[in-house]
Formats: C-alpha cells, sequence, structure tokens
C-alpha cells in the first residue's frame, strides 16, 4: 500500500471529540504499585531528558542515581489508572514542559500526576 | 343615389348579423362540457404511466464533507486530566483540542427534511494521542436559503489510550457562500463512562464540544 493511501486509511480509521484519558469504562479500581510507578516514572524522565537535552541534577537523578522514592505519602493512595495517567502525560509532555518539570530549583509537577492534593481521596476500605 | 344608401345600410345589417351569430356561437362553444370519456376504465399500463409521472423525483441526496477543529469543557475529571480551570478534581477542565473530519449522506425532499447517516473522526491534536469515531444518524432541514441545519444523536468510540464507547448528539449549522461550499459550527455533547475511581464503580464524563469548520456539500440529483 503506497504511503498517501495508508495515511488516508490511518486518518479513517484510528482518528468525534476527544475526552482524554478517562479509561476504560470498567476498569477495576485497584490501588497503584509505587516502586512499578516510579521506575517507570524514572524511565520516562530520563528518557526525556536524553531527548530534550536537560542536563540539571533530576536529570542526572533520573538517568544514573538509584531509585530513592518507592512509596506514596502516607495518606495517599493513588490508583492504577492514576499511575497510567500520569506516565501518558509525561511521555506526551513537551521538551518545555519537561524543562519546568526537571528544574532543580521550582519544579512543576503536572496535574495528571499530583495524586494527592489537598483534597484527598479517601484511603480504600480495609486498608 | 338612393340605391346605393339602401346598399349601405343592408351591408350594415349583414355584418351586424354575422357578428352576432359569430358572438352567440363562440359563447356556446365556451358553456358546452368537453367531451370525455370519463366511464372508461384506464388499463393498466395507462395507471402505471400515470402514477410514475405523478411521483416526485427519486433519487435525490446530499454527500458531504467537514474538515474543522474543536475544543471541549469536561465536566467530571477525577484524574485530574488537562487543562483544569478550577482547583479541584470536580472542576470543569478543557479537552485538548481536536481535528474533525466529517463525512456524510442524507436523502429526502430536497427543500425540506433529509436524514442520513455520518461519520466523524477526530485527533487530538496535542497531549496524550488520542483518536475517537462517532457514528451517528443525522436530521437535516435545507430550505431555499443557504442554511442548514442539522442534529445527529449516535455513538463514539475513544481508540486511545484506553477503548471507550460513550453517547454523542451533535446539533450544529451551516451557511453556503457557494452552491457546494460552506462554514460550519456544531455543538457535540458526549457521555462517557471512565475506569473506576474509590467514589464510583465507574466515572460519569460528560463533555460539550464545539467546532467550526468549512463542509463541500454535493447534491446528487435525480
Amino acid at each position: 500500500m503506497n504511503r498517501p493511501l495508508l495515511l488516508l486509511v490511518l486518518l479513517l480509521f484510528v482518528a468525534a471529540p476527544t475526552a482524554g484519558d478517562i479509561g476504560s469504562c470498567g476498569q477495576a479500581v485497584e490501588e497503584l504499585d509505587a516502586v512499578k510507578f516510579f521506575q517507570g516514572k524514572r524511565a520516562i524522565d530520563c528518557q526525556k531528558c536524553t531527548i530534550c537535552e536537560l542536563a540539571t541534577d533530576y536529570c542526572e537523578q533520573a538517568c544514573f542515581g538509584e531509585l530513592t522514592q518507592d512509596s506514596f505519602d502516607p495518606d495517599c493512595f493513588p490508583l492504577v489508572h492514576d499511575g497510567e495517567v500520569c506516565l501518558s502525560a509525561l511521555s506526551a509532555a513537551s521538551c518545555d514542559d519537561y524543562a519546568a518539570y526537571a528544574d532543580d530549583l521550582a519544579p512543576t509537577v503536572p496535574t495528571e500526576c499530583n495524586f494527592c492534593p489537598p483534597d484527598l481521596k479517601p484511603p480504600p476500605e480495609g486498608s | 343615389m338612393v340605391w346605393i344608401r339602401r346598399c349601405v345600410v343592408l351591408a350594415g345589417l349583414l355584418s351586424c348579423m354575422l357578428s352576432a351569430v359569430r358572438t352567440t356561437r363562440a359563447a356556446e362553444a365556451e358553456a358546452a362540457p368537453v367531451e370525455t370519456d370519463v366511464d372508461t376504465p384506464l388499463s393498466d399500463a395507462e395507471l402505471a404511466r400515470f402514477k410514475r409521472m405523478a411521483r416526485a423525483p427519486a433519487g435525490y441526496g446530499r454527500v458531504f464533507m467537514t474538515v474543522g477543529f474543536g475544543r471541549g469543557f469536561r465536566f467530571n475529571n477525577p484524574f485530574r486530566l488537562r487543562t483544569q480551570l478550577g482547583d479541584s478534581a470536580e472542576s470543569v477542565s478543557l479537552t485538548a483540542p481536536y481535528f474533525d473530519l466529517g463525512i456524510g449522506a442524507a436523502f429526502g425532499d430536497p427543500l425540506g427534511l433529509q436524514h442520513g447517516p455520518n461519520l466523524h473522526l477526530a485527533v487530538a491534536t496535542e497531549g496524550v494521542s488520542q483518536q475517537a469515531i462517532a457514528g451517528s444518524y443525522m436530521l437535516l432541514y435545507r430550505g431555499s436559503s443557504a442554511l442548514l441545519g442539522y442534529g445527529r444523536l449516535g455513538v463514539s468510540l475513544l481508540t486511545a489510550p484506553d477503548a471507550n464507547l460513550g453517547g454523542e448528539l451533535g446539533v450544529g449549522g451551516a451557511l453556503f457562500v457557494t452552491g457546494a461550499l460552506g462554514v460550519t459550527a456544531e455543538l457535540v455533547g458526549n457521555l462517557f463512562y471512565g475506569a473506576g475511581s474509590y467514589e464510583a464503580q465507574f466515572t460519569v464524563v460528560p463533555i460539550v464540544s464545539a467546532q467550526a469548520g468549512i463542509i463541500v456539500d454535493l447534491e446528487v440529483l435525480p
């Protein structure tokens, strides 16, 4: 199949308003594994730092340092989909955005990764 | 000379009489009923021919394509998707801008109500990659003016990052600047059921979007 036709087919079949990463209906309510999450995040951080040519302590830690964070804040219980949303947002972030995330002096956090805003989620029952 | 005068008077009388006869015959002709053979039944072939002639021309339709851009407001945002407009997850947030391609066809009254299928394909233009396909059935009205109005009801399928299926309701219109080319605008409402949270087994995400663009409309005449 030639390239223009392939692009047309892709446009037709992989392309109505977009909702964002709202997840699938019926996705289980499952607590996010902190270690898996931070490992995945570190990999993305390092990849983005390399692509965007960022040379900050944050980036150095992401690429060459040990995994320093392996748990969430005591009152924070994010779900698996919270983690997926965060990692997707980081992967899709622009270099300008990432420069702000990886800034050593005043780093910012994308809203998708701000798991424990002041209005905390209640912990799951039985935890 | 007397005989000449008598001849003139006689000619005048004759002329008057002829004129009166003509007028009477014309009036009679007008008043006489047209002789028709109303009692003779039509043959099947004749009846079919008359029905065919009396029927409105069939086969009218229109095919159109729309290209546009849009953006939506999300009225529930449990996963803090960007762009939040308020402080909390419950606040209204903006969806990513999207490019929309629509194709459709409609059949019916050329100067009235028409209906037909419609397909919209949208791609998010920033942020997390996402595509959506909406199939809907449309009811539209095109009168003799340059305006066209429509409403459509269908479903929208999100293909990424996670598959999801929602309902879609659209109301829009177009203003044609030429016979086939116009500008279009549409208000689209969506309802999706997203991933579960601690508060709900599945989250309800209503979205209202506005999009605008260009419409190319081709009429298919009978």
